[in-house]
């Protein structure tokens, strides 16, 4: 039983981590106030569900929901691209409420408030992923595989100029950088990883409804950016594990459900107040919360 | 090589910059001076793309690039130093000149599949534009603890590595010491031995006459005068309004 219970919350950290470092490179080495990030998770875990409901194999539908995702976070750089801070975030944020509407509204596809029940467990070139344990070492390879590529990005030249966009847009402009470019790319690779971590989330808890992608969701995920500390993915993996596991020892202390909920968002936000206070760069930060 | 015709920029009913002509010549070293306010940054806001006027040309190399933004206007070879210090700050020193260099760091996968590798000769260009400017021991310091004296010699040497036909500098010695003045003056001088092309605002006068081969006197938005240093330090009307006795 506790076997189970700690593979769950594993997985659970290992799709959180993807999502939290996909974030990291538009939020905390782009600069780029993004909000719309749970929209992404929602789209990849909607596209990932629909196909594999169709009976398209499990690898073929991450790829899509990936590219899905990663299409619609360009489609969005477009018009926010010239924004920054405070309005990028109302923009994004906008965005985010508009992929919740569509997720509740178009109910031909998605089924509205009903959700997508019986999705399938991955089976890739035969293997089997349908018990937790062996899809806890398909999250793993994920994981690892969005890990190295992203901060492959970030420890390249192109994640410099990535910085330097962020901390002077105008000063990066003038070196010759096409940043609106370079924040387009940011945004639509960002939103490919949380397109696979959706896809992953949908394929573990095989079922989906529009209420996994609100704001609210994307709550944990801003936190362990900004916990971790920006620009820091060492950190981003020390916040996850805490964010993640912080909150579940409420499990046991016998509250109701309908205080479980709330008592979670109190941790988190007295987690931020004291990270802020003593800590305002996060655990590892490079770069200040602006 | 730089081209101004009848240039005009409005903010709100107020003209900073009043139907400005003006030629740059290659290899000369030509001086913007005026009181403050009198619209010399306005005019390198507008030749690098950060502001668009409201009448007028600029033309490069004879090609019109009045409309063009920021980045290509640097890539067609125009660098510039701004009045406060941008470097970028959470980056150390050496890494703001690495991105000067050229623009393939701007190349995804390529830079994923390691083939963007920082060449020898690229490490050598920045360690050699280091020294010269006297920063190289603050190299892998953050920008933003460096002191505002390094700060502007570190942008200087990013302004001069980014590839570029015509310098634009702005007040390349505004506030730092007397000693980094020194430094940055020897090191325009040097600039100018190697027949570089700068456009310069500078408020120190015996350095600005000293170093520029052609000075250009804008007041109120009005080009009031132009010409060798020689004469305008005789023109009355620039004595009256700028340099006074």
């Amino acid at each position: 039983m506790i076997d189970a219970y700690f593979i769950h919350l594993l997985i659970l950290i290992g799709i959180y981590l993807i999502l939290a470092i996909s974030l990291q490179l538009s939020l905390g080495y782009s600069g780029l106030l993004n909000l719309g990030h749970i929209a992404f998770f929602g789209i990849g875990a909607y596209v990932s569900a629909i196909l594999s409901l169709h009976g398209v194999s499990f690898l073929l539908s991450v790829l899509i929901a990936g590219l899905m995702s990663g299409l619609f976070g360009w489609l969005l750089s477009i018009p926010t691209n010239k924004l920054k801070g405070d309005y990028l975030a109302v923009t994004t944020l906008g965005f985010s409420f508009v992929a919740y509407a569509i997720f509740q509204n178009w109910t031909e596809v998605t089924r509205g408030s009903f959700g997508l029940p019986g999705i399938p467990r991955p089976n890739i070139f035969g293997v089997d992923f349908s018990e937790n344990t062996s899809f806890l070492i398909l999250v793993i390879i994920f994981v690892l595989i969005s890990y190295f590529f992203i901060r492959r990005i970030c420890n390249s030249q192109f994640g410099k100029v990535l910085e330097a966009t962020r901390d002077d847009e105008l000063a990066a402009k003038s070196l010759g950088k096409n940043t609106l470019k370079l924040k387009s790319i940011s945004l639509a690779v960002s939103a490919f990883f949380a397109g696979v971590a959706g896809s992953l989330f949908a394929s573990y808890i095989t079922f989906i409804d529009p209420s996994s992608f609100t704001f609210l969701n994307l709550i944990p995920v801003l936190l362990i950016v900004i916990i971790g500390g920006l620009a820091s993915l060492r950190g981003t993996i020390l916040a996850t594990i805490i964010i993640i596991l912080l909150p579940e020892p409420l499990r046991f202390i016998g509250l109701p459900s309908s205080i479980l909920g709330p008592a979670r968002q109190i941790i988190f936000a007295l987690m931020l107040i004291l990270i802020i206070y003593f800590k305002p760069r996060g655990f590892f930060g490079r770069v200040d919360l602006e | 090589m730089l081209k101004i015709e009848n240039l005009t920029k409005k903010f709100g009913g107020i003209s900073a910059v009043n139907n400005c002509s003006f030629e740059i010549e290659k290899g000369k070293i030509t001086a913007l001076i005026g009181p403050n306010g009198s619209g010399k940054t306005t005019i390198f806001n507008l030749i690098s793309g950060i502001l668009k006027p409201d009448q007028g040309k600029i033309f490069l190399d004879n090609q019109d690039i009045t409309d063009y933004s920021v980045d290509r206007i640097s890539n067609l070879g125009i660098s510039r130093l701004f009045q406060q210090p941008r470097l970028f700050k959470n980056l150390t020193a050496k890494e703001n000149l690495i991105l000067a260099i050229d623009n393939e760091d701007t190349k995804l996968w390529k830079n994923i599949f390691g083939l963007n590798k920082i060449a020898e000769t690229k490490q050598n260009a920045v360690q050699g534009i280091l020294e010269n400017v006297g920063i190289s021991e603050s190299k892998n310091k953050i920008a933003n603890d460096l002191s505002f004296g390094q700060k502007r010699l570190a942008e200087l040497a990013r302004t001069i590595l980014n590839p570029h036909k015509l310098l634009m500098l702005d007040e390349p010695v505004g506030g730092v010491n007397p000693k980094t003045k020194k430094g940055i003056a020897k090191f325009l001088l040097d600039l100018k031995k190697q027949k570089q092309t700068i456009l310069l605002i500078e408020h120190d006068m015996p350095f600005t006459f000293f170093v520029a081969d052609i000075i250009i006197v804008i007041n109120a938005g009005y080009i009031i005068a132009q010409g060798p240093p020689r004469e305008i330090k005789e023109n009355k009307e620039v004595l009256e309004a700028y340099l006074g006795d």
